[in-house]
């Protein structure tokens, strides 16, 4: 398995949310409601600019894998993503080190509009990069899993520093083993990525790796937005 | 409430900016937030009693909707729109002493931390609750809540992270800042804080949704007085 880092790039327009998409994001079910057409608009306009969204990962061989330690350790360093996530790459014969970014844009157009007291419209965007950034995440992995398919091997879903109890502090442990490479994504002293609109993290790869549950299905975080998103679509779906 | 208050709570409480704004479409050709305000000062109503009457309570409702999940962030931040579109007319009365707000509230995303959406929605919704805010921005590091405190000693302050790794800089804030002003309160929010946390910390109060700080900012208004 090839070790050096598997850069792809991605046209914005080919990863921006939908407009479903983005209103599902955003509970947005009214099409009155001024953000729905703020963000056809916007989208268009977005979708006209020169942006591109960047990404990739890195592929190492798994030395050894403590599923009750917690740890997950190759020849070049160790991560700490703590039980539950080693218990969902128990499989792994090899693990992909990603990261992925939709660059300055979103944020800093955020950040206009909010200094022109435009509080709805800046949110809006800001949404839009979350969207953008998780979309072109999506078509690397599923890249990756095209890749590994043809090998006969199988891919688990991706997990990330700060979520299900994996230390966001093991984020350094992460860049130091995806090393030098080509995007602009960069770890601050707090761990925080910029540009801000930027995913990192961890996929399993194996013969036998099973694809489980993903994000608010399986996370603990019991006072995070999403979750009450989640619950309140579940109550209303029940 | 008089009817042209009443009007004007609920083009707060469903985002009806001015007469040309389209929604909510129930108020669709109406007058709006703008108009209203204008309309209740000209009939003589005080720019007190349109804030504590009309505008505070809407947005009180809206922030109760909110922490509920009955509405989402842009319903409430159209809702903020319109509020905004009415202090466009009461903020004169704010410098004048006409108005007397409830107090000033100091907010920001500690330092290490760029996240700003969650600090600006609890800045808005406090402001529409009737406090003065002070909002330092992101990545602000204690010397700037010490500066901030010794000019307005009075305040309370408001402090928000978004990851693990910068939740301990609230401590480092806290206790600088109480280190010259023993008696300032604090409350801490952000995705991953809790109560727990909050209380190891020394905060005053825990917020998991900005209608919890102003729920809180009343409540130590009251145990000061």
């Amino acid at each position: 398995m090839d070790a050096a880092f598997r850069k792809y790039e991605f046209p914005i327009a080919e990863v921006l949310p939908t407009v479903d998409q983005l209103s599902d994001f955003l509970h947005l079910d009214d099409e009155q409601h001024p953000a729905w057409q703020f963000i056809i608009d916007k989208l268009e306009e977005i979708r006209g600019l020169d942006l591109k969204a960047v990404g990739g990962y890195r592929i190492y061989p798994v030395g050894q894998l403590d599923v009750k330690a917690g740890t997950l350790a190759f020849a070049e360093g160790m991560l700490a993503p703590r039980p539950q996530v080693c218990g969902y790459l128990r499989e792994s014969e090899f693990a992909a080190l990603f990261l992925c970014t939709a660059g300055f844009y979103f944020t800093e157009e955020s950040h206009a509009y909010n200094d022109r007291d435009e509080i709805l419209e800046s949110y809006l965007i800001d949404a839009m990069g979350s969207s953008t950034v998780e979309n072109a995440m999506n078509r690397i992995q599923e890249m990756l899993s095209r890749d590994m398919e043809q090998q006969g091997l199988h891919i688990s879903n991706r997990y990330s520093p700060g979520y299900c109890n994996w230390p966001l502090a093991d984020q350094k442990n992460l860049f130091a083993l995806i090393g030098d490479q080509p995007t602009p994504v960069r770890l601050g002293e707090s761990c925080l990525m910029t540009p801000i609109k930027s995913v990192s993290g961890i996929i399993g790869i194996g013969s036998q790796m099973k694809k489980r549950e993903y994000g608010c299905a399986i996370c603990e975080n019991k006072t995070c937005t999403y979750r009450r998103i989640l619950s309140r679509s579940r109550t209303q779906a029940g | 409430m008089s009817e042209i208050l009443e009007k004007l709570f609920e083009c707060v409480e469903f985002g009806k900016i001015n007469a040309a704004s389209p929604y909510p479409p129930q108020l669709r050709g109406q007058d709006g937030a703008s108009e209203y305000t204008q309309k209740a000062l000209a009939e003589g109503f005080s720019p007190a009693e349109i804030m504590d009457t009309a505008l505070i309570p809407a947005m009180t409702k809206v922030g109760q909707k909110f922490s509920e999940n009955k509405i989402f962030v842009p319903q409430m931040l159209l809702s903020a729109k319109a509020m905004n579109a009415a202090l466009v007319y009461i903020k004169p009365y704010f410098s004048s002493g006409e108005i007397r707000r409830k107090g000033t509230f100091i907010m920001g995303t500690v330092n290490g931390d760029l996240h700003d959406i969650g600090k600006n929605l609890v800045c808005m919704m406090v402001e529409g609750a009737g406090w003065d805010v002070i909002d330092l921005g992101v990545d602000v590091g204690p010397e700037k809540f010490v500066e901030s405190v010794r000019q307005h000693p009075d305040a309370y302050v408001g402090l928000s992270a978004l990851l693990t790794t910068t939740m301990p800089n609230m401590k480092t804030i806290i206790d600088a800042v109480r280190a010259v002003s023993p008696s300032t309160r604090f409350i801490v929010g952000g995705a991953p804080v809790s109560a727990d946390f909050a209380a190891s910390i020394g905060a005053d109060a825990y917020a998991d949704n900005p209608q919890q700080d102003v729920e809180a900012l009343d409540r130590f208004l009251q145990e000061r007085a």
